[in-house]
Parts: structure tokens; sequence; C-alpha cells
């Protein structure tokens, strides 16, 4: 579809034409919503307040981004002001490591005869399997954290256009990105061992 | 020289498929831990590309469409009512004017004068009131009866034009 005409469209007063700029993003906003928000209930609900709120603004959206950056944009703003309300902390209580206990904790968890044990094949299954207990760490991580996570390894946004959607640098992005990931290693390797991540 | 085992900027620079260094790929190669940091990297970023399992209902967009279009009426309705009541504003403006004093120039800027100081002040006081509902009636009448016709227009050309384009 072309985005420009299908804009155009909907402020002309075609509502319906919005359906179609709603099915193409629904993954995209689903994405940062159902990451962000952990609540069930309340998920749905979000995704239809960002895709209201995105109509009554589409006439402030003059293509100087593209329409995933700025719906995301609405997407996790909403999001943050939902969990502001719901006094979640943004920033966690998640204690970062300092990097010289990151190094420790990420020392020595697995030894050279575990992995000569696999064959190939074994451990392209179990990469599969432990999809599920890396979705659970993810559930972990501060929200923003999250936000970052999805933006570029789900949506496949660039730095830029995520420091666009969070209103921060794109090397802040980087450097979250980052720190998210080591976040997540620390926090699998210290709660599962090598045959429950692997298995 | 021996290398220290890979940074974890290192790993996941790797993970994400960028070539090591020289002493870095040579260091892979016989330290297993630095492979298995790796491993994990890599299995890590797989996940991560998953994304979340999103549960919409097959009807989302029509939903959506559905809210956008009740709330779109529901303005519609309230708008309808202030501009009736705008009109009726007029209405009764114009009468109470027609049938008090008649009004001057001076009458109009000590009334202006009036309403701004009370509005700078913060502070309205009864002679303010009285100012504003007294003197000022006429000039609230033409307020309203200038957006009532601008809502009007606005009704019956523009946003019919929008919506038959």
């Amino acid at each position: 579809m072309d985005e420009r005409v299908v804009v155009e469209q909907v402020l002309k007063g075609d509502v319906s034409a919005y359906k179609l700029i709603v099915d193409g993003y629904q993954n995209l906003v689903g994405h940062m919503v159902f990451r962000m928000v952990s609540n069930r209930s309340d998920r749905e609900d979000l995704c239809q307040e960002v895709f209201v709120k995105a109509y009554e603004n589409l006439r402030t959206f003059k293509f100087q981004c593209k329409l995933s950056t700025w719906l995301s944009k609405i997407a996790y703003n909403t999001c943050l002001n939902f969990l502001q309300k719901k006094k979640v902390p943004l920033y966690g209580e998640i204690q970062e490591h300092s990097l010289e206990n990151d190094e420790k904790d990420l020392d020595g968890q697995f030894s050279e005869s575990y992995w000569s044990s696999f064959s190939a094949v074994d451990l392209e299954a179990m990469k599969k399997e432990s999809g599920s207990i890396v979705q659970n760490a993810i559930e972990a991580l501060p929200p923003d954290y999250k936000a970052i996570v999805t933006l570029y390894h789900v949506d496949e946004l660039s730095y830029e256009e995520i420091g666009e959607v969070l209103s921060i640098p794109a090397g802040t992005v980087k450097s979250h990105l980052f720190r998210a990931r080591r976040l997540l290693k620390i926090k699998l390797l210290e709660n599962y061992t090598a045959e429950e991540l692997w298995s | 020289m021996e290398l220290s085992h890979l940074s974890e900027e290192m790993l996941q620079a790797c993970a994400e498929g960028e070539q090591p260094d020289e002493p870095s790929a040579e260091h892979l190669k016989t330290c297993a831990h630095c492979r298995q940091q790796l491993e994990v990297s890599r299995m890590l970023l797989r996940s991560l590309q998953a994304g979340p399992d999103i549960h919409l209902p097959v009807d989302f967009s029509w939903k959506v469409v559905a809210n956008i279009e009740e709330r779109t009426e529901s303005r519609k309705a309230w708008r309808e009512w202030l501009m009736y009541g705008a009109l009726g504003l007029c209405c009764i403006l114009i009468t109470l004017y027609y049938t008090g004093s008649n009004f001057t120039f001076e009458m109009f800027s000590s009334w202006m004068a009036d309403v701004w100081r009370a509005k700078s002040s913060g502070e309205w006081s009864a002679r303010d009131l009285n100012t504003l509902f007294g003197n000022g009636y006429l000039y609230l009448a033409y307020v309203a009866f200038l957006l009532w016709i601008y809502d009007f227009l606005d009704q019956r050309f523009v946003q019919k034009g929008h919506r038959h384009a």
C-alpha cells in the first residue's frame, strides 16, 4: 500500500481507509505493547488506544519520518504513561552488575567436554527450545530495555529510528541495547543451568 | 602473548556477524569458555528476534475503526449542542441589549479594560462580573454569534467537502 495515499484518504474523512493502516501496523504496535505491558487484560485496550491516538493526530504527521517510527513512538509513549499510572518502575529495581561482576558471573558455566558431547543437530534443536526461557527473561527487564530490544531485534529499526522513538541519542540506544543483552545473559546464566537453558 | 577472555562487547559484535580481529579469532579457536559465551550470545540474539506472542482478535482493525467512528459521532453530537447553545446565548444577549441601555465605544473600551484587569489579576470581583454580564453582554453576543457562524460554515462547507472529496 502507498502510505501517503492512504493517509491522505483518511485525512479526507475516509475512516475505513484507516483499517489498512491498522492491518499493516498492528504487529508493530502489538510487539511494543505486549512486550512492555505484562497485564494481559490491558494489552488489547492499549493497542486500540495507540491507533485511536494516531488517528486523532494524523494531521500532525508530515512524513518527516517513517509511519512505523511515528506509530512506534505513540505506542511507546502510551505504554510509558500506562506504566507510570500503574506505578511500575521504569528503569528498574533490577540492579545492573558492575562490569567486573558481569565477567565473573559469565565465567565458567560450561566445560569444554559439555559442548563436545552434543552433535550439531542436537545443538540446533536445543537452541529452538531455549526461546521460551529467553522470552521469560525478557519479561523481567526494565520497560525501556524491553522497548529497545523489541524495536531493534523484532521490528528491525535502526539506532537512529529507535532514538527518535524514545527521544534519546542513537549512541545511547546502542549502549542501552548492549546493557540489555548483557543483563539478559547474566540473568539467564544465573538462573539456569546449561541443561535447562539448552533443553 | 596470551589474550584474556573476549569482552562482552566483542562477543555481542561477533554474535551479530562481525568478524573478530585476528588475535580474538585465534583466541576463540583455543578457548572453550569464550566459544561457549559466543554460543550463548548467538542463542540470545536468535530468541530476541522471535518477538512476543501477540494475541489480538482477528477483527481488531474493525474494532479500531468502530471505536473511532463512535468517538467521532459522540463529538459531533456534543458540537451540535454547543452550536445550538451558542445560538441561544446570542438570541438572549441580543434581546437583552435591545431592551437595555444603548451602547457606546467608551462602554466597549471600559468593559475590555475591566475584563483584562480581572483576567490579569485572576480575581473576579462582583463588579467585574457585573461589568461582564452588564455592559459587556453585547460583545459576548458578538463573539458567540461569530463562533456560531464559523462553526456553521465549517460544518456546512469545509468538513462536508472533505467527507465527499
